[in-house]
């Protein structure tokens, strides 16, 4: 992260500033605001600027969520995605986990904003909470738990549990 | 980047999705917030990236909740494929973590490595085993009707085939070194067998050629069954490895609180407990010997003891 030798700056810390669906600013860091790998080329391209980044994907309170996990984790060096098979969802430290304690609705939306901004570490987060909330359910439960309206009829699903029972311990 | 099954319909289930949605907002407002399906409204990527995280069994439990996630979950597509993939290798050990074989699909092959159940009758006798001369998980009475030796398979099917034929099939040994075949195996070969009979009547290199491609193609298969029969069995070792020792912690469990009860009650005597028959049932029982079951053997230990009833 060269600064290079532009004009003189005023504070060591470089601020970006972010503007929320809402049109609400925020003002952050810029290693912060780099943990998202949209706004890091988007700074790249544009280059020194005052201008507020508008992100209307993202509303107020769920930028200042995903701000929050940038923030903690600003010191994190983020490893690539590259050890896939290794990855499970029982790894996840306490305050990722505190972190992710939230309704339904803002777990996903948080899942959108992480793949929308391209923040790799906070997608497989809030993917691996999910995937907790799925595993060991059977199929009603599940429905239950994300509300997913069951559009077989009772006979297909009859028909398709039976067909996809060898997994099943009874 | 990514293809799934079938995205017409995924984006018209969706549509359809939203629809619903809208209307049922109309209808009660409060309810707002519980109708709303996250999970199904995701991009495929996404769901891509939390289904990573699931074991087979979750994978297959979530294919059952609703017709977008069967499609998908179930495809053939090559995404989908790899997701089974990944799914098996990272929750398994030992043969598992092998590839399929040749021609079986990524979904087949992990509802044949972590099947719990007879794949032909849905039994659960005896937990179904894997045959991978046949490639099979099924249970002794399934297995004994779909194999035959070569006298009983033509015996009920018309079956003509020259022995060079017989030999391109995957084959096992009975008890009296008889082959023995699966059943359908053996029709299907007959049939592509007669079809190119019919077709060049003279032509006999052409037979020739074929029957040398079958027979190099289960050479390679042969060797395949060999390589994974081995690693089977060897995983299975390891288990009943484990189990053994389980069995000699229990027999030791089980004599000490027998030596304890014998040295209270000095009537009783050690090695003579140890042959009433119910001491034989306990030591090879596969649960956990709790305070309650040891209740239980005792009493049924004194009333065997006291009626003389010892097996030698």
């Amino acid at each position: 992260m060269a600064t290079g030798s532009t004009s003189t700056n005023i504070s060591e810390l470089k601020k970006i500033k972010l503007t929320s669906s809402e049109g609400t600013e925020f003002v952050v860091d810029k290693d912060v605001g780099e943990k998202s790998i949209l706004l890091k080329n988007m700074l790249e391209d544009v280059g020194e600027n005052d201008m507020a980044i508008p992100l209307p994907n993202v509303t107020g309170p769920i930028l200042t969520k995903v701000i929050e996990y940038c923030t903690h984790h600003r010191d994190d060096f983020f490893i690539s995605q590259d050890d896939d098979n290794k990855k499970t969802s029982d790894d996840i430290d306490e305050w990722d986990s505190e972190f992710c304690k939230v309704d339904q609705g803002t777990l996903f939306e948080l899942i959108l904003a992480a793949n929308y901004l391209d923040i790799k570490p906070l997608l497989d987060l809030t993917c691996k909470t999910v995937a907790n909330m799925i595993k060991g359910k059977s199929p009603e439960e599940i429905r239950k738990t994300f509300n997913i309206a069951n559009d077989f009829t009772p006979e297909e699903e009859i028909q398709v549990k039976r067909e996809n029972e060898w997994c099943e311990e009874r | 980047m990514l293809l799934i099954g079938k995205p017409q319909n995924e984006s018209k289930e969706r549509h359809k999705d939203a629809i619903s949605r809208q209307i049922s907002v109309k209808k009660g407002s409060n309810k707002k917030q519980r109708q709303k399906c996250h999970l199904t409204a995701l991009s495929p990527e996404v769901f891509i990236n939390i289904c990573q995280y699931l074991p087979p069994e979750d994978l297959n439990r979530l294919a059952l909740t609703c017709k977008s996630f069967f499609n998908f979950l179930f495809s053939e597509s090559e995404s989908t494929q790899l997701m089974w993939k990944h799914s098996r290798t990272k929750y398994s050990s030992f043969h598992r973590q092998l590839p399929p074989p040749r021609g079986m699909s990524e979904l087949d092959y992990t509802k044949l490595v972590f099947g719990k159940i007879c794949q032909i009758c849905k039994c659960r006798i005896f937990k179904p085993k894997i045959d991978w001369n046949f490639q099979v998980r099924c249970c002794t009475e399934c297995y004994n009707q779909n194999v035959g030796t070569v006298l009983k398979i033509m015996s009920k099917f018309p079956v003509r085939l020259p022995e060079s034929v017989w030999k391109t099939l995957p084959h096992r040994y009975n008890s009296k070194s008889e082959r023995i075949y699966w059943i359908a195996d053996v029709i299907v070969r007959y049939q592509e067998y007669k079809a190119l009979d019919n077709d060049n009547d003279n032509n006999v290199t052409e037979k020739t050629l074929w029957i040398e491609k079958k027979a190099a193609e289960n050479a390679v298969y042969i060797e395949d069954q060999a390589h994974r029969d081995e690693l089977y069995k060897r995983s299975f070792r390891h288990k009943s490895a484990n189990k053994r020792l389980g069995k000699k912690a229990r027999i030791e469990t089980i004599d000490a609180r027998i030596a304890e009860f014998c040295s209270q009650c000095s009537q009783y005597d050690f090695l003579l407990m140890r042959k009433c028959p119910s001491y034989n049932l306990a030591i090879s029982a596969g649960t956990v010997f709790t305070n309650r079951s040891w209740t239980i053997l005792r009493n049924k230990l004194v009333k065997e003891y006291d009626a003389g009833e010892f097996i030698f």
